[in-house]
């Protein structure tokens, strides 16, 4: 085994740069995962109304269909 | 009558009994597919089209064979036969489970690490970076994306990496048991997690793809190509509107791309190519990708109950491969055989199904990386 790596032309210079890969590409990795996770997150918690200033603009738009509405019928 | 002893006498060759190894490899995928049940969808075709390439003065390869063919428009011309295969990986995914628990998308990242743990040691076995790294990409567990990788950096190992990704993703429940169990204790295995279902909104289901695209698309623009894909089936599956697509991605499309796919990998397969030292180190490595992979999603869940109150089973964790379901299914096995009633499965299937974004970004983030680093 020793003198088969031993025949191989082993590149010590790919080594470091396959550490330097390796560390950026994870962070890359948890940066995606990272952003969904926060836009899931606001995502989930807006739809169960768990958020108060997207329930307000909710209820504006609402107030806002009424009044069209109440509008059209007078 | 020579005519008739040609391709006998063909085999009366060193070339021919490198053939007549690759009949054996041919021969194992189809009893390995077939005997053992291991992804016989790809083990099977890829088997047959191993004999199939090398028969000597075969006419499936060459300027008018059709495997040739197959494999030049399919994948290496526009990689279609991977990417419309993840259309329908997408439509049969449902991400309702994660979208559950979000956090879970971490340990998904976290079970990529085999893959540059693989490359760095390749490289270390003599591989240049660029062949090191089509050799980790095997750690993605996800086949399309291994193969998407290994043509896209042209790579002469693209038949090794195939059929040591797809063998191995059919190993899990070999693999993965033994390096859980080496990295977790006893107490650890008995870490009960609650389930609490919780309804995700249809307009969530809607948003996590075109998200995911956009997100994944902003910061490594060459995966675009892979997640969109996926996302694609996905959002076709969730929409709610397009049920005859969703079935027809998720099943006759997947099968059929499916079918094409195996045999036209075996293009690759050619004996001059296959039988070599190089083969069996690639195994090894894929081992190495697999095996890491598993370690990076527990230690994560092991460090992150360092800190909070509710502990996460750490084997859950090493549900972050892609491999799915068999990677979520070996978690809630050891968490059944560690304590009877400690269930794992609706929190592995979620770590699961973020394995396969996360491996799908790992893809596309080493297209983008890689290129520039080599300058």
């Amino acid at each position: 085994m020793i003198s088969l790596l031993a025949a191989r032309n082993i590149n010590l210079g790919d080594t470091v740069t396959a550490l330097k890969l390796g560390g950026l590409a994870m962070l890359g990795i948890f940066v995606v995962m990272l952003i969904v996770f926060i836009t899931i997150t606001i995502v989930n918690k807006a739809g169960n109304g768990e958020i108060k200033f997207i329930n307000k603009i909710k209820e504006s738009l609402a107030k806002g269909k009424e009044r069209v509405k109440s509008k059209k019928k007078a | 009558m020579d005519f008739l002893l040609e391709g006998v006498k063909a085999m009366a060759t060193v070339a021919g009994a490198k053939m007549a190894v690759m009949w054996l490899v041919g021969g194992l995928l189809i009893y390995l597919g077939i005997k053992k049940n291991m992804e016989p969808a790809l083990l099977i075709p890829m088997g047959f089209g191993a004999i199939l390439v090398n028969l000597p003065f075969t006419g499936v390869i060459g300027d008018n064979g059709i495997i040739q063919w197959l494999f030049e428009v399919g994948i290496e011309a526009s990689e279609a036969l991977p990417l419309l295969l993840f259309i329908g990986i997408g439509a049969m995914i449902d991400f309702g489970p994660l979208l559950t628990n979000p956090k879970l998308m971490f340990f998904g990242a976290a079970a990529q690490v085999g893959i540059f743990v693989a490359i760095i040691i390749g490289t270390l076995l003599g591989f240049d970076l660029v062949d090191a790294a089509c050799i980790g990409i095997i750690g993605a567990a996800d086949g399309p994306t291994a193969i998407l990788v290994a043509n896209r950096f042209q790579t002469q190992y693209l038949p090794q990496i195939m059929v040591v990704a797809y063998s191995y993703m059919a190993l899990v429940p070999m693999i993965q048991p033994a390096v859980i169990k080496a990295c977790t204790t006893k107490k650890e295995r008995l870490i009960r997690m609650p389930y609490n279902p919780q309804q995700v909104s249809k307009t969530t289901r809607i948003l996590f793809p075109i998200i995911v695209t956009i997100i994944a698309g902003l910061i490594a623009p060459m995966s675009v190509a892979l997640v969109g894909f996926l996302m694609f089936g996905n959002l076709i599956r969730e929409c709610g509107v397009l049920d005859n697509l969703s079935e027809t991605a998720s099943k006759i499309l997947a099968n059929l791309v499916t079918l094409l796919l195996g045999i036209t990998i075996a293009f690759s397969m050619t004996a001059e190519r296959f039988v070599s030292v190089d083969t069996l180190i690639i195994m090894l490595l894929g081992l190495f990708a697999f095996a890491f992979d598993t370690v990076g999603g527990v230690m994560l869940a092991k460090f992150v109950n360092l800190f909070t109150k509710n502990k996460i089973n750490p084997m859950i964790g090493g549900a972050g491969i892609s491999a799915f379901p068999m990677s979520a299914r070996v978690v809630q096995k050891l968490g059944v055989e560690a304590d009877p009633e400690n269930h794992l499965l609706m929190h592995s299937i979620g770590v699961n199904v973020s394995g396969q974004v996360a491996s799908v970004i790992a893809g596309g983030v080493l297209l983008s990386i890689l290129p520039g680093m080599l300058g």
